[in-house]
């Protein structure tokens, strides 16, 4: 994409409340343009929403961060792009602005299908002609019919069966852990089939299930890709490195929280706080983690804390809640600093 | 601010950007004429806002629809130096939630429960003003449990429905909103979310469709306007 400065200031426009229509369908025009490739990559899944073309799951994406307040200004797009944000990608190179952009629009991608979650409709009949014709076409895979049933088994090259475990009907959920542990998500089914006689020989494993179970194994692994892992594992250029990272990351925010949740303890033993006021402690500390990952801090450390807490005075914070905040989120900086120099990615001399 | 447009005639795709900007504008709206009278002494009564004392407003002008219906009064606020305009109709959901449309400056307001907004600091050149309201074609009322209550639906959208589903997480309460049985012939250009009577937010149906992410994690009413 050329010209992201260009969008970056249609932005800064409408972030300034300083913009025309021209400018909303411009990079309405360019999100959109944005994102299509990878919905369209998608459609090779078999899923259908809800009758909507890749274009209009674009469009959907796009429109939600377009909805307008009372002041015409953007509070969704405001919130992802603000002003402190806009202007540091003013003077940053262009292709780390695209890269948060995508990043974004990726995110919103999943927030879609979430959305439409109830309106996800496999095509179930093509997606079991293909495995049939998948299974014929991949060596190692046998197709018995059982009266009415159709039973696939996984046999070993030379015929012989010398697998450790075999996953039989009963064992659906193993199989599924399996394929959603193994990043089958976003594969085709010709690439599914493959990979997962790969996986099975390599772990030792023989499978003896009915075709069906094979159907809805391949559903509820793309359901799931589709619902929670698009963002991470629609950047080709960046799949090992980033998934790696982003579940990394996911990691030690877990591991924050509990840390947090220790320290908001004790002040609740010393009666300085009482429990709704950790449980808003705790979420205010997620948004703000949330929106570190997505470029920095939004707005002040108040207004964090008191979207859990609407009745909390700004003398009242002052005097009893900002010490403790302050204090949590120099220990959460001082945590994920040291993560990050221990995997290599910042340096920790400059800790 | 103004900048040149570059734009393909017939370009499907257009279109298509279009109707999620707010250009091209709404469909059925009502235009007002300047309403010549003599000005009132008494301003801030008509279009009562409660808040501010007679001496701070001047009027403006007032403008009036044809089947006189609708009435508009610009204010000023002399104190603030802002212009202020109120809707009267005889019918509140007329005059609540309306658009006011200055064609010529391409602007549009959106009215409170009162029929009042705030026009800022504009300059208004009475000979070449243009204006039109556009009120609610339909309204619906959204309960917790999900299920949309038709308050009110113009003739053509009385079979129009509407599907809510409601979505949370810790951080944020996003509802999305299906239209449901639309006649062909009617689209509707924009929808209204209504927050706790307080909060507005304004988009346009993609597909029928539309999804609102709430500034509020409880929120104890919700409204939907559509207007076409």
């Amino acid at each position: 994409m050329a010209g992201e400065r260009k969008l970056l200031l249609k932005i800064l426009y409408i972030i300034n409340n300083n913009y025309t229509e021209a400018d909303v369908e411009d990079l309405i025009k360019s999100m959109v343009a944005l994102i299509l490739p990878t919905i369209r990559k998608h459609s090779g899944l078999h899923l259908t929403l809800g009758g909507y073309q890749p274009r209009d799951i674009a469009m959907l994406t796009v429109s939600s961060l377009f909805v307008r307040n009372r002041e015409g200004r953007f509070p969704v797009l405001e919130r992802l792009f603000n002003w402190k944000l806009t202007e540091k990608f003013l003077s940053a190179s262009e292709s780390d602005f695209r890269r948060y952009l995508k990043n974004i629009l990726h995110r919103r991608l999943k927030q879609t299908f979430y959305y439409l979650s109830n309106e996800i409709r496999p095509e179930r009949a093509r997606i079991k002609r293909e495995i049939a014709y998948a299974l014929k076409k991949t060596p190692g895979w046998q197709i018995l019919k059982n009266g009415q049933q159709t039973i696939v088994s996984l046999i070993s090259t030379d015929s012989r069966p010398v697998h450790d475990f075999v996953i039989t009907d009963g064992h659906y959920e193993r199989l599924l852990e399996l394929v959603l542990n193994n990043g089958f998500g976003g594969l085709q089914i010709l690439a599914f089939i493959k990979k997962l006689n790969e996986l099975l020989r390599q772990q030792k494993i023989s499978v003896s299930v009915p075709l069906s179970h094979l159907v809805e194994l391949y559903i509820d692994t793309q359901k799931n890709y589709l619902l929670y892992q698009v963002s991470s594992s629609s950047r080709p250029e960046a799949i090992p490195e980033s998934s790696r990272l982003s579940t990394k990351i996911a990691r030690w925010l877990e591991e924050l929280e509990e840390w947090n949740s220790r320290l908001l303890n004790r002040y609740l033993m010393k009666n300085k706080i009482n429990q709704s006021e950790k449980e808003a402690f705790l979420r205010a500390l997620r948004d703000l983690f949330q929106d570190w990952q997505d470029g920095g801090q939004s707005t002040s450390l108040f207004n964090y804390l008191k979207k859990y807490l609407p009745e909390l005075s700004a003398e009242d914070y002052r005097q009893g809640k900002r010490k403790i905040f302050e204090y949590l989120i120099k220990n959460s900086k001082e945590f994920l600093k040291s993560r990050l120099a221990d995997e290599g990615i910042i340096n920790s001399r400059r800790i | 601010m103004s900048k040149p447009e570059n734009r393909k005639p017939g370009n499907p795709f257009q279109s298509a950007f279009s109707r999620l900007s707010f250009d091209p504008g709404l469909r059925k709206r009502v235009k007002l004429f300047p309403h010549h009278r003599q000005p009132s002494p008494f301003p801030h009564l008509l279009g009562f806002s409660g808040l501010t004392s007679g001496e701070a407003y001047t009027e403006k002008i007032t403008l009036i629809s044809a089947s006189r219906d609708y009435l508009l009064r610009i204010l000023q606020d002399q104190l603030k130096d802002r212009l202020e305009a109120h809707l009267l109709h005889p019918e509140p959901r007329k005059y609540q939630h309306a658009f006011i449309i200055l064609e010529n400056l391409k602007r549009e307001f959106l009215t409170d429960s009162h029929g009042r907004t705030d026009l800022g600091p504009l300059e208004l050149d009475q000979a070449m003003l243009s204006v039109y309201v556009c009120s609610p074609s339909a309204i619906f009322e959204i309960t917790p449990s999900g299920e949309a209550i038709k308050l009110y639906a113009e003739k053509g959208l009385e079979t129009c429905s509407l599907e809510s589903e409601f979505f949370q997480t810790d951080r944020q309460l996003a509802v999305k909103i299906k239209l449901l049985n639309l006649p062909e012939t009617i689209e509707i250009k924009r929808a209204l979310l209504v927050v706790d009577d307080k909060e507005t937010l304004t988009g346009q149906p993609w597909k029928n469709l539309i999804i609102f992410e709430m500034p509020l994690l409880n929120v104890s009413s919700l409204k939907i306007c559509l207007y076409e």
